[in-house]
């Protein structure tokens, strides 16, 4: 319960020292290194805080409250002051929805300062607190979190449509066909060239609250290279074996030593995502000319290898899709992430599968465009594959 | 009952329909037999292998049961778990692949055992585990080729709707694999229930701590139950920055049922000067936190 899992680990790094009492080890802290106090000074500009704060207007909408606890916040590293967390008490337990500043805290502590806030839109139930979070430097609100013993909150993708539960045959639509003139030169791939189409951007999904996968697939065990955008999520009564080589294998035959492996964090539930591995499947090894469609599957190999559950949607395991083009000739391309979804949707229908094409919003949307001899294209809602 | 070689219709037939479907009317537990079914066997004779039987809920218990996993956790809800009671036969002489032995409701499953099939040595192996909220991962490794499985698990949101439902077995297999089929007892079913799946909160003191070198920091932990159904087989472990801490003593715990507050304690070594930090990880079928402390060695 409590704060959107994405921020939990990295909130419970930086303030560590702040919300829980101060119960140190053999040789005391306090007498080596005494916390700086939270002066007169210090609650003044919080007040002043969070009495300018629009984001708290907006999403107390006239709600009262009252603070009931102000401490400082402190880096990890050297225990320098910069903040203060404020706990204010909402009158009744709330249901409060909207968008949330929420501090990402980097543990290492690389900037300063070494948080930032990123802005979720989040929907809670059940809040009794707000954990408010307030730069001194500048006397500003930072971020808001809703808390409470019994508050639950929920991601945008947890309430987005959901398929109907007949298994009529999907409405069919065309691939997409036009596609821009591919630009002379390269340019650098990386995460911060990748055109994000007004969406989030790449971060974690939730169901009910918990975080389940990321939104795309990396290259290497850290978010900073991204490969390719999950498109589809293989539900019901999926594992990594059955969708790999079960009768879609027949078509998507070749695997490792074809295909590179790829990296995604997942994780069945709060906080800790654990990474895996995959190189999927691939209809051409490493084709001279032509191409090759592609997909990888993702679950978490140490806690729950194979599939994920959430009542949200069974079994699952979530996959991103690609092409790769003269990938052993000349002239090598890759992308076409929405034409790979809809090409792998269409045969996973005709094995005998529901298919819900672009079902479930997972805010990885893209400018359709070409980055050096990569071609992004997709729309941000991913095609869901009830397995059966 | 409908015998189905391949994954086919969407409901009961007209064999099963015929029957007059028992009423699911109120909390408990609602086996095979007193929803007036008898054991069932699935045979290996195709890739995907289905048993299909007919049950009734009231009106209005559906959307109630989708509504289990929300709100407050010691509210009286309407929830339905999956009892799944069965043994498979695999033949001993079979090939290396995998079998998924799966129970559903209206085809949306809510337990699935997986079962890897190998053959080290040329003797037969198998790896299965199941997958739930209420055990997490629970994987088992065995030489047997009869394998008697209890799994018990929350449905699927969108698993159960008003009047005529089914409750589905399934049998799937990857070419090579040989099994003789899966027996499936009748006191599996379903459970009404006003529990929801239990939350557990970790919390760890000191939080933050300071030690000289060689020296010990012992770490205390809580598991505590928030409320819902007693998670099982909760593990919990430390593990400190290689080369600067060392866990003396056991470095995990399987907790096998938390009905309150489980306490414990790890204790861990100093090695090398410097920040560092100790990682306290839980694992359940519905939390998974890590608390980091900070530790300065002096």
């Amino acid at each position: 319960m409590g704060i959107p899992s994405s921020v939990r680990l990295r909130v419970a790094v930086c303030c560590a020292v702040v919300s829980a009492p101060l119960v140190v080890a053999p040789v005391a802290f306090a007498d080596a290194e005494p916390l700086q106090p939270v002066t007169w000074g210090d609650r003044v500009a919080v007040a002043d805080a969070l009495a300018g704060s629009k984001d708290l207007a907006s999403l107390l909408a006239g709600r009262a409250y009252t603070v009931a606890d102000v401490t400082g916040w402190y880096t990890v590293r050297d225990h320098v002051k910069f903040g203060a967390v404020a706990t204010a008490r909402l009158g009744v337990a709330s249901a409060i929805e909207g968008t949330f500043p929420i501090v990402d805290y980097d543990a290492y502590e690389r900037t300063s300062p070494a948080y930032r806030t990123t802005r979720h839109d989040l929907a809670a139930i059940d809040v009794t607190e707000l954990r408010i979070f307030v730069d001194l430097a500048g006397a500003r609100v930072v971020g808001i979190e809703p808390t409470g013993p019994e508050a639950q909150v929920t991601r945008g993708a947890d309430t987005l449509r959901r398929p109907q539960q007949s298994e009529d045959r999907p409405a069919m639509k065309p691939p997409f066909a036009a596609q821009p003139a591919r630009p002379t030169g390269s340019t650098a791939y990386g995460l911060m060239n990748i055109p994000h189409d007004g969406g989030g951007g790449i971060h974690a999904i939730y169901f009910n609250g918990n975080r389940q996968f990321y939104n795309w697939d990396f290259n290497g065990q850290n978010t900073g290279n991204p490969d390719w955008p999950v498109t589809l999520l293989f539900t019901n009564n999926a594992n990594v074996n059955h969708v790999k080589d079960g009768p879609l294998g027949g078509k998507y035959d070749q695997g490792a030593s074809c295909a590179s492996p790829m990296n995604m964090p997942v994780g069945p539930n709060f906080n800790a995502m654990i990474w895996d591995e995959d190189s999927g499947k691939k209809t051409t090894c490493c084709p001279v000319t032509g191409g090759a469609t592609h997909f990888r599957v993702y679950a978490d190999h140490n806690d729950s290898p194979h599939r994920l559950y959430t009542p949200d949607l069974g079994y699952y395991v979530p996959a991103t899709s690609h092409r790769d083009v003269r990938e052993c000739g000349s002239g090598t391309e890759h992308g076409w992430s929405e034409d790979a979804e809809w090409e792998i949707g269409t045969d996973s229908w005709n094995v005998g599968w529901a298919v819900y094409r672009n079902s479930r919003a997972l805010d990885n949307s893209v400018v359709t465009s070409w980055i050096g001899s990569y071609y992004y294209q997709n729309n941000g809602w991913a095609t869901e594959v009830i397995v059966w | 009952m409908v015998l189905l070689g391949a994954i086919v219709a969407a409901r009961p037939t007209a064999a099963s329909s015929a029957r007059a479907d028992v009423v699911i009317r109120g909390p408990g537990f609602w086996s095979l037999s007193r929803l007036g079914h008898s054991e069932q066997h699935l045979p290996a004779t195709s890739p995907t292998n289905v048993v299909r039987l007919g049950f009734r809920l009231p009106r209005g218990v559906a959307a109630a049961a989708r509504r289990c996993y929300q709100g407050r956790l010691t509210a009286r809800k309407t929830c339905f778990l999956i009892r799944y009671h069965f043994r498979l036969r695999i033949d001993p002489t079979s090939q290396p692949g995998w079998i998924n032995v799966s129970a559903a409701t209206n085809r949306f499953t809510s337990s699935q055992v997986l079962f890897d099939v190998r053959r080290p040595a040329d003797r037969l192996q198998i790896d299965w585990s199941t997958l739930d909220l209420i055990r997490g991962h629970d994987p088992h490794t065995t030489t047997e080729p009869e394998i008697e499985v209890r799994n018990i698990n929350y449905l699927q949101t969108r698993g159960l709707r008003d009047g005529l439902n089914t409750i589905d077995f399934q049998l799937q297999m990857s070419e090579g694999v040989r099994v003789l089929g899966v027996d499936v007892f009748a006191d599996s079913g379903l459970e009404w229930s006003r529990v929801p799946p239990g939350r557990l909160r970790l919390t760890v003191q000191p939080r933050k701590a300071l030690v000289g070198m060689g020296g010990r920091i012992r770490l205390s932990y809580a598991v505590t139950r928030l409320g819902g159904r007693a998670p099982e087989n909760v593990l919990v472990e430390a593990a400190g920055r290689v080369d600067s801490l060392e866990v003396v003593g056991r470095a995990s715990r399987r907790i096998p049922v938390v009905r309150d507050t489980v306490r414990g304690t790890f204790v861990l070594r100093a090695l090398r000067r410097g920040r560092t930090s100790v990682a306290v990880r839980m694992s359940s079928g519905t939390d998974r936190p890590t608390l980091v402390v900070p530790v300065v060695v002096g």
